[in-house]
C-alpha cells in the first residue's frame, strides 16, 4: 500500500502541490517577520491567478500572463499596505475584505468577461512550458524528480535560499526582523518602520501573485472559481510550522504538498468517499498548528523553570 | 447616559455612506468595462431589492440568515475573537436541523420545531468548540483553524448528503423535514418565514444584553480591554470562550432556519457565502446588534436586487458581493477620512500662508 503511494509521480505531484503553498509561506514569512498578520495572501493569489489567465488569453503569451498576474498582486499588496499602514485600517478586516472581494470579483468577471461559470479554459490561454534541465533530466529517478516543472517551481525553491540570505545577511532583512521583534526600539535606531513594512507587504504580494500565476498557468492552464482553495491560509500555517524561517517554511510546505498529493491520489482509488479524503489536508493543518502550539507552550514553561532554578541557585 | 444619547456619533454612518458611494462608483466602472450602463443596472437593483411586495419579501428572506451570521461574527468581535468559521458552523447547523427534522417522527410541532432548531444550534456550537478549545487551552490562533474548519465542514456535510443521509440515488439530498419541523411561511409568494422574527428577536435580545445586563457588559469589557477586565475580576478566557460558543450557536441557527424555513432539506452543494458575508456585514454594524440587523436587512435587499439584475440582464449576481467587499475595504480604513481632512487642512493653511506672503510682499 505505502509502496504504491511513494512512487516518482507522487513525489512530482508533491512538489507541484507544495509550490504555491511554499510561495504563500514565503509571503507569510516576510510579513510576519515585520509583525504584520497578512490574511490577504489568499485573495491576492486568487486575483493573480485570474488576471494571469486574462493576460495570457488576450496576448497569447504566458509572459504577458505572468506580468499582468504579478502586476495585479502587487497592486493589491500596495492597497493593502497603504490602507493598513497609512490609513490605520484594521489589518485582519482588510485581509478579509480583500479575500471576499477576490472571490466575488473573479466569479463576476468570469461570467461577465468570458460568459462562463465555474471554470474557464481555452486553447488560447498559453501556459508555462516545462523546464527540462540538460544532463540532469537523463539521470534515472533523480531526473524526473528534479526536471520537468514550470519555471515558477524553480523560482520558488530558489527563493528559499534567497530569502534565507535576505533575512539573515542583508541590512534590510535585519531591519525587517528588528521591527518584528520590537517596533519602538527599531524606530529609535532610525529605521523607517513604515517603509520597511510596506516593502515586506509588497514582497509578500509578489510571492502570493507568483503562487496565483502558478495555479492558473503553471501545471494546468485554466481558471476555476475559488482556485486558491485556502492555500494562502495553509501558507500561513506552513510559516508558523516552520517557525518563521525560510527553510522551515519550505519543509512545512513539502508536508502540506504531500498531504494534497496524497488526497488527490486517494480520491481516485474509490475506496474511501472523496469528500472524506479531501478533509484530510485541512485536518492535518489544524493538527500541525496544535503540535506547534503545544511545543511552544512547553518551551516557554521550560525557560520559566530554568529561570526559577537559576534564581534559586544564585 | 442622557448626554451620551444626545451626542449621536454620526461618523460611522457618514463613513458608511461615503464607502458605499465609492464602492458603487467602482462597481459602475466594472460594469462600464463590460459594456453595461451602471445607472440602469443600479436602478434595476434598487427596484429588485426594495420595490414591490414580492421583492421586499424575498429581500427579507435573504436577509434572515445574514442577520444570524452577522450577529454571530459580531459577538466574536465583541469578545476579541475572529470567528471566521461561521460558514462551516452554519453548514453543520443546517445538516443537523435537516437530520432532526426528518428523523424524529410523531412529535407535535411545538416540540419538534424547537428541538430541530436546538439541534442546529448545538451542532454549530459544537463545531465552534474545536477552535475555541484550541485557542483558549492551547493558544492556537483561531483565524487559520476556523478557516480550515470551514473546508472540513464543507466536505463533511457533502459526505453526509452524498452517503449516510442521502434519500435517493439521483441527487445528493437528504429527505425533506417533516411538516412538524417546518417554520411557517409568512406569505405564499415568497420563502420568507418565521425565521425572520427569530432573527430580529435575536438582534434585539443581544442589543438588550449588551446595553443593560452585566453579561453583556462583561463581554464588552473583555473585547475592549481584556487586561482591565481581568483586573476587575472577570475571567476573560471564560467570557471569550463562551462568546465563541454563542457565536457558533448563532451560526448553526442560521443554517437551521435556512433548512427548516426555506429548503426543507439539506443538499450538496448547499448555499454558499452566508457565513462570509456575515463577517463583512457584522463589521458594518460597528459593534452594534441593531447596526448589524440594519446592515443585514439592507444587504438582503442589495443581494435580491442583484439577483433580479442577473435574471433580466447579463450582469452577474456577484455584483452585490463585490460591492459589499469594497464597502468594507473602505470602511475599515478609519484613518482614510482623517487623512483627507488633514490634507485639506494642510492645503488650506498652505493657501493662507501663501496669501500672507503675497500680501506682505
Amino acid at each position: 500500500m505505502l509502496r504504491d503511494l511513494l512512487d516518482i509521480s507522487m513525489i512530482q505531484s508533491t512538489i507541484r502541490m507544495a509550490t504555491p503553498v511554499l510561495l504563500a509561506a514565503m509571503g507569510a514569512m516576510v510579513t510576519s517577520a515585520a509583525g504584520i498578520i497578512n490574511i490577504s495572501l489568499e485573495g491576492t493569489m486568487l486575483l493573480s491567478a485570474f488576471f494571469a489567465v486574462v493576460g495570457s488569453y488576450f496576448f497569447s503569451s504566458v509572459w504577458m500572463g505572468l506580468l499582468i498576474g504579478v502586476g495585479t498582486g502587487m497592486l493589491v499588496a500596495l492597497l493593502f499596505g497603504v490602507f493598513s499602514l497609512r490609513f490605520r485600517a484594521h489589518i485582519i478586516l482588510m485581509g478579509i475584505a480583500i479575500n471576499a472581494f477576490a472571490n466575488a470579483f473573479t466569479i463576476y468577471m468570469l461570467r461577465s468577461m468570458f460568459k462562463v461559470a465555474g471554470a474557464f479554459s481555452d486553447p488560447r490561454i498559453v501556459g508555462f512550458d516545462q523546464v527540462h534541465i540538460p544532463i540532469i533530466k537523463d539521470i534515472p529517478v533523480l531526473g524526473p524528480i528534479v526536471s520537468g516543472y514550470a519555471p515558477i517551481v524553480y523560482v520558488a525553491w530558489l527563493l528559499v535560499i534567497v530569502m534565507h540570505i535576505f533575512l539573515y545577511r542583508t541590512p534590510a532583512g535585519v531591519h525587517l526582523r528588528a521591527i518584528g521583534e520590537n517596533e519602538e526600539a527599531a524606530e529609535s535606531l532610525g529605521i523607517n518602520v513604515e517603509r520597511v513594512k510596506l516593502l515586506a507587504v509588497l514582497l509578500s504580494g509578489l510571492f502570493a501573485s507568483l503562487a496565483g500565476v502558478y495555479l492558473s498557468l503553471g501545471h494546468l492552464t485554466m481558471f476555476t472559481e475559488n482556485m486558491s482553495a485556502n492555500r494562502g491560509f495553509v501558507g500561513l500555517a506552513a510559516n508558523i510550522f516552520g517557525r518563521g524561517t525560510p527553510i522551515g517554511g519550505a519543509l512545512a510546505s513539502l508536508i502540506f504538498g504531500f498531504a494534497d498529493a496524497l488526497a488527490m491520489r486517494l480520491q481516485g482509488t474509490g475506496g474511501i468517499p472523496s469528500q472524506l479524503v479531501l478533509m484530510f489536508p485541512s485536518v492535518l493543518t489544524i493538527g500541525i498548528l496544535l503540535m506547534v502550539a503545544i511545543k511552544l507552550a512547553r518551551d516557554v514553561q521550560r525557560t520559566k523553570l530554568r529561570n526559577v532554578e537559576k534564581a534559586l541557585s544564585e | 447616559m442622557k448626554s451620551r444619547r444626545k451626542e449621536f456619533n454620526w461618523r460611522p454612518l457618514l463613513s458608511l455612506l461615503a464607502s458605499l458611494v465609492i464602492a458603487l462608483v467602482i462597481g459602475g466602472i466594472f460594469m462600464l468595462a463590460s459594456g453595461h450602463n451602471p445607472l440602469h443596472v443600479y436602478v434595476l437593483m434598487f427596484k429588485g431589492g426594495f420595490v414591490g411586495a414580492s421583492n421586499i419579501m424575498n429581500s427579507l428572506q435573504r436577509a434572515t440568515p445574514l442577520i444570524f451570521t452577522s450577529l454571530a461574527v459580531l459577538i466574536g468581535f465583541r469578545t476579541g475573537t475572529f470567528n471566521m468559521g461561521v460558514e462551516g458552523q452554519l453548514l453543520l447547523g443546517a445538516v443537523a436541523a435537516a437530520w432532526a427534522g426528518f428523523t424524529f417522527k410523531g412529535l407535535p410541532a411545538w416540540i419538534h420545531l424547537p428541538l430541530s432548531i436546538l439541534t442546529a444550534m448545538a451542532a454549530g456550537a459544537l463545531w465552534a468548540l474545536v477552535p475555541a478549545v484550541l485557542k483558549f487551552k492551547c493558544r492556537v490562533n483561531e483565524i487559520i483553524t476556523t478557516i480550515m474548519g470551514n473546508s472540513i465542514a464543507t466536505f463533511f456535510t457533502a459526505y453526509l448528503a452524498n452517503y449516510p443521509l442521502r434519500e435517493n440515488p439521483m441527487a445528493a439530498k437528504t429527505p425533506r423535514v417533516l411538516t412538524t419541523a417546518r417554520l411557517p411561511r409568512l406569505v405564499t409568494y415568497s420563502q420568507v418565514n418565521w425565521g425572520l422574527f427569530i432573527a430580529v428577536f435575536c438582534a434585539l435580545l443581544f442589543w438588550y444584553l449588551f446595553r443593560r445586563t452585566t453579561f453583556g457588559y462583561r463581554m464588552r469589557m473583555v473585547g475592549d480591554n481584556a487586561l482591565f477586565a481581568e483586573y476587575v475580576g472577570i475571567n476573560p478566557t471564560r467570557v471569550a470562550f463562551g462568546g465563541m460558543l454563542l457565536s457558533g450557536a448563532l451560526a448553526g441557527l442560521a443554517g437551521g432556519v435556512e433548512v427548516l424555513g426555506v429548503h426543507y432539506r439539506f443538499f450538496d452543494p448547499f448555499v454558499v457565502g452566508l457565513g462570509f458575508n456575515g463577517i463583512l456585514i457584522g463589521w458594518l454594524g460597528k459593534g452594534s446588534p441593531i447596526g448589524a440587523l440594519l446592515a443585514a436587512l439592507f444587504y438582503g435587499g442589495m443581494q435580491n436586487g442583484s439577483l433580479m439584475v442577473d435574471m433580466t440582464t447579463d450582469v452577474p449576481r456577484q455584483l452585490s458581493d463585490t460591492v459589499l467587499a469594497i464597502v468594507v475595504f473602505f470602511m475599515a480604513a478609519e484613518g482614510l477620512f482623517d487623512f483627507f481632512k488633514a490634507l485639506r487642512r494642510r492645503s488650506k493653511t498652505l493657501k493662507t500662508t501663501k496669501g500672507e506672503v503675497t500680501t506682505s510682499a
